[in-house]
């Protein structure tokens, strides 16, 4: 082999085979590694920094944190576990699971909720009522209506019910 | 002339010491100035490990190289490719993995604005999105939450009324007016909260 380490007018150059000496690490720091000021650091402590506002870490594979407790696919998932356990993931499908429920696909509702009946009572609060009036039972489907709208049409804008 | 080994011995060599060279035939002298020059002009190719400070830097005939130092570092101005660009670490501060591997961290990965934590916990836009270690989530900055239980509910109200609608009523007398709407309105909002409660259950978001 030749021309294993140069220093040129591109600057320095340094090709290590993937197995010398019978080791398969190729460069060996006791120190850190800088790139362009900070832009990327290698510290000795075993901990990366990224140093732009820019800097992105990409990958085609996938990233793991933790042993596998967050886990990015290269298909766009998540998966987020404690200790080996899945409790919340999103499927590349989108589907999406949350403590431990296998991911499903966007739940249906129907549509939006009308509430046509007359305002009355007050707001988020059912009354109690020992005799049927009017009032009493309209105001009860009102505010019942009122606050299940609320969070039907709610979890529809969130994407969580069709 | 003396043989060169009879000379004496030089007290510390300097750039501007010379020696004898022969061009053409013709002796000359030269100096380690001049010798150093034509080196550097014609590229310099060692065959043994070259050493900085006592061994604390060395490059290797095998192409490796070792810094002794725990201080020491390795500093580049452009970018860092291994394994055929396998991995990447560019100047403008990004890496690449293109090795359709895994990055594997067994700390946390931190942005500007989230984190993912080796303890499978994860914060995005700046915490307004939580998920906790045993899978608790919070949104909107809301402390994630456990698991919510909720109570599954029995519609048994005969099927009436409009779906997703719910009809006024003005008074309790004539049956076909108003009770039957009260009726439908009852069924429809009870049959709403088990759609809800079966989507949420699917997800997993709340338990029996």
């Amino acid at each position: 082999m030749s021309n294993l380490f140069a220093v040129d007018e591109n600057g320095v150059t340094m090709l290590v085979p993937l197995n010398w000496n019978g080791l398969e690490s190729s460069l060996g720091l006791d120190g850190g590694l800088r790139i362009n000021g900070s832009a990327v650091t290698l510290n000795p402590d075993g901990s990366v920094e990224f140093g732009y506002s820019t800097s992105l870490l990409r990958s085609n594979g996938g990233v793991m944190v933790g042993g596998g407790n967050v886990e990015l696919t290269p298909e766009g998932g998540a998966i987020f576990a404690n200790n080996s356990n899945y409790q919340f993931r999103i499927e590349d499908s989108g589907n999406f699971g949350a403590f431990g429920s296998v991911a499903v696909p966007q739940q249906p509702s129907g549509m939006d909720l009308s509430n046509n009946v007359t305002p009355g009572g007050q707001n988020g609060v059912i009354e109690d009522f020992e005799e049927l009036s009017l009032e009493a039972v309209r105001n009860a489907i009102y505010q019942l209506a009122n606050t299940l709208a609320k969070v039907n049409n709610g979890l529809r804008k969130y994407g969580l019910l069709d | 002339m003396p043989k060169i080994s009879a000379l004496p011995a030089s007290a510390g060599a300097a750039g501007t010491d010379i020696f004898p060279t022969v061009k053409a035939g013709v002796t000359q002298k030269t100096t380690i100035d001049q010798v150093i020059a034509f080196l550097a002009a014609s590229g310099i190719n060692f065959t043994v490990s070259v050493t900085w400070a006592a061994t604390k830097i060395s490059v290797n005939p095998d192409g490796s190289l070792a810094w002794a130092n725990g201080a020491s570092s390795l500093v580049s101005d452009g970018s860092i490719s291994i394994n055929g660009a396998q991995l990447l670490l560019n100047a403008d501060g990004s890496a690449s993995f293109s090795g359709g591997v895994n990055i594997t961290l067994a700390g946390n990965i931190t942005g500007a604005g989230c984190s993912l934590n080796a303890d499978g916990s994860a914060t995005f836009a700046n915490t307004i999105v939580q998920i906790g270690t045993a899978g608790e989530l919070g949104f909107f900055s809301q402390a994630p939450a456990a698991q919510q239980t909720v109570q599954v509910l029995t519609n048994n109200a005969t099927s009436s009324g409009t779906q997703d609608q719910i009809d006024d009523f003005s008074d309790l007398i004539v049956y076909a007016n108003d009770a039957q709407a009260i009726h439908n309105d009852i069924y429809q909002l009870a049959e709403k909260v088990k759609a809800i409660y079966a989507a949420l259950s699917q997800y997993g978001l709340i338990t029996v």
